[in-house]
């Protein structure tokens, strides 16, 4: 039994040098070409930076107002600060996927959610 | 015992609900594989809180589905916009582009879809088979064997997962350490909770999953400047490929299928090495290779059935050992733990309904991913329009309840949002996340493990070196350490100059 599986086993590292191998011959035809262009991205720090302060935001002012009505606002102001969309779809979006939440985890799920201020 | 089983999975995965979760499973994972924002693990971590409210059974298969389903989805964008959808559909853009300008989109996507199936279902079979009998080894493991199982299950992911080994296992290190707060399981002595009670039933890894999947890849989206538009055209021609074109397929995909289903077996190599893998093999052996790269259909199905291989393969020793072989499969081996279910060889007997279910789930799943393949391509393709703006909030409202939900606890909210604001300085650095989700979810069993083997060795470490299983598999473990040393390539070197010396003297 121990023999055998010490053959499976070799079997296994002699795969696992083989795919290694491969992958570092791989990487130069189209990998290593993703990671540059991924890597000289010029990246809008002030809207990543900003962004992430909005989701701290979110997240603390979960509790004390409620999921159901913090998320909406959230949503909304993100797409108006990223620019992402029209105004007639930042409307549809953030009420429609709350309301979609909505019915999925407390509808449907039953899992208790923070009201906040909706107790 | 095990044909019993096999029946018992079959009768539970056709009940309407089951066959319901998978149909939903894959249509989710064909849609979010093909916008290429978004990640299958992270679908599958965003979507694990809401498989908690089904049985277990339902729940995990629809995460396998889902799996299943964006590795084809990957291929929409790859074919049409020249970017993969997801990681492993990196080689279809190299076959899969070059036709979609020859105007033979449909055709690719049809190659595409088939060649799925096939590495599905012949990934699917692997794991019927290979599984139970894997499992019945391991059944006889004890802590002492367990122990070494997870040592090498660490060491490979680290030093074979993307990126250097240093930072892959310094990644892997941090993992285990955080695994270890919280109460020692055998003794009950609280540790690093710094006081605090949030703490002292550990850092739950489904939140860390959640927020090191989830956050950096919303925060990419949109530090972006200027979002390129993308222009996709409509395709006319038919899907389904012609018989001559199967023919010239078929041997191909059962190659390639073979490589991702052991690619997928080995821990920390997924869909991404397994397509690359497959598509030079396909290469090596095909009659034309001048046409590779220019839009082979035999290239386009290696890379297309290898990185649906891999599923059912990296399931193999996620469900027998409890080592999961990708994030993805992490994640699903999270949710089986969420339900109290711990991987392991006990899934094999002790757990058989929820196993073989899973199993044949995974195999409809690829009957139903070419059903829907067929009749909603075309839709899809009009997901990979959303913009990026557009998806990073909705992201971040979908962790928040998700980690609100796991332990209905706001404390996990904040940890999650610390893990992804971890996450995405790791990436930064090119700092492989896997190996630490793979390091928490393992340490918890390496403790426990590590605990009981000295209280069986009266506390002697000799205890590991004298039991041939574990002294077999750490020995196993430093070489997968020591292969990617200097120690290593030294010895290499000598030996290739050694040989070179003979043969001019």
């Amino acid at each position: 039994m121990i023999s055998l599986q010490l053959c499976m086993i070799q079997a296994y590292v002699s795969e696992t040098k083989i795919a290694k191998a491969n992958r570092i011959q791989n990487k130069e035809p189209g990998e290593e070409k993703d990671d540059s262009e991924e890597k000289f991205e010029p990246i809008n720090y002030r809207q990543a930076i900003i962004f992430t302060i909005m989701i701290s935001a979110y997240i603390f002012l979960l509790e004390p107002i409620g999921y159901f009505i913090i998320t909406p606002i959230y949503i909304v102001s993100t797409y108006i600060f990223l620019n992402a969309t029209k105004v007639r779809n930042i409307v549809f979006i953030s009420i429609g996927f709350t309301a979609f939440v909505y019915f999925l985890f407390v509808v449907f799920l039953k899992l208790p959610i923070p009201m906040g201020l909706l107790q | 015992m095990i044909f019993e089983n096999l029946l018992l999975g079959l009768k539970n995965v056709m009940s309407i609900s089951s066959l319901l979760s998978v149909i939903i499973g894959t249509a989710l994972g064909l849609f979010v594989g093909a916008m290429p924002g978004l990640s299958a693990t992270m679908a599958i971590a965003l979507l694990l809180p809401i498989t908690f409210g089904m049985n277990p059974a339902t729940g995990i298969s629809m995460l396998a589905s889902l799996y299943m389903g964006a590795m084809y989805g990957g291929s929409i964008a790859a074919i049409l916009i020249k970017t993969p959808g997801t990681p492993a559909a990196a080689a279809t853009v190299m076959d899969g582009y070059p036709l979609m300008q020859q105007g033979k989109a449909g055709k690719a996507l049809g190659v595409s879809l088939v060649a799925s199936l096939i590495g599905g279902v012949l990934s699917s079979i692997a794991l019927l088979t290979i599984a139970p009998a894997l499992g019945n080894l391991a059944l006889q493991f004890g802590p002492v064997e367990l122990f070494a199982v997870a040592v090498l299950g660490i060491t490979i992911i680290g030093s074979l997962s993307q990126g250097s080994t240093l930072l892959g296992l310094l990644s892997g290190a941090i993992g285990l350490l955080l695994a270890l707060v919280g109460m020692d399981p055998i003794t009950g002595t609280p540790r690093f909770t710094f006081g605090s009670i949030y703490l002292f039933s550990g850092v739950p890894y489904t939140v860390a999953l959640i927020g090191l999947f989830s956050i950096p890849q919303a925060i990419k989206l949109i530090q972006r400047d200027e979002e390129e538009k993308k222009t996709i055209s409509k395709f006319t021609d038919r899907m389904l490929p012609t018989l001559q074109e199967l023919k010239l397929m078929i041997p191909n995909t059962i190659r390639s299928s073979i490589i991702g289903i052991v690619t997928g077996i080995i821990p920390g190599t997924g869909g991404d090495t397994a397509c690359w893998f497959a598509y030079n093999e396909a290469k090596r052996f095909s009659k034309d290779k001048d046409k590779f790269g220019k839009g082979s259909i035999e290239g386009l199905s290696a890379a297309e059935s290898a990185n649906n291989a891999v599923v059912g393969g990296a399931l193999i020793p996620t469900l027998t050992l409890g080592i999961p072989g990708s994030s993805a499969t992490a994640i699903i081996m999270g949710g089986l733990m969420v339900h109290g279910i711990m991987p392991g060889p006990t899934l094999m007997t002790e757990y058989a309904d929820v196993t073989y279910t899973l199993i044949w789930a995974l195999m409809i799943s690829n009957i139903a991913m070419f059903a829907l393949g067929l009749l909603f391509t075309r839709l899809a393709i009009n997901v990979t329009k959303i913009s990026d703006k557009v998806l990073a909030p909705i992201i971040i409202v979908l962790c928040v309840i998700g980690s609100f939900a796991i332990n209905n606890s706001i404390f996990d909210v904040y940890l999650m949002f610390a893990f992804g604001i971890l996450g995405y300085f790791m990436n930064k650095i090119n700092m492989p996340t896997a190996p630490m989700v793979v390091g928490m979810i393992l340490g918890q069993m390496l403790d426990t493990s590590l605990h009981q083997s000295l209280l069986i060795g009266q506390d002697s470490w000799a205890v590991f070196i004298k039991n041939p299983i574990s002294a077999a598999l750490l020995f196993i473990a430093l070489v997968s350490i020591l292969q990617s040393t200097p120690l290593f390539s030294i010895i290499k070197r000598k030996i290739k100059s050694k040989k070179s010396d003979e043969a001019l003297g």
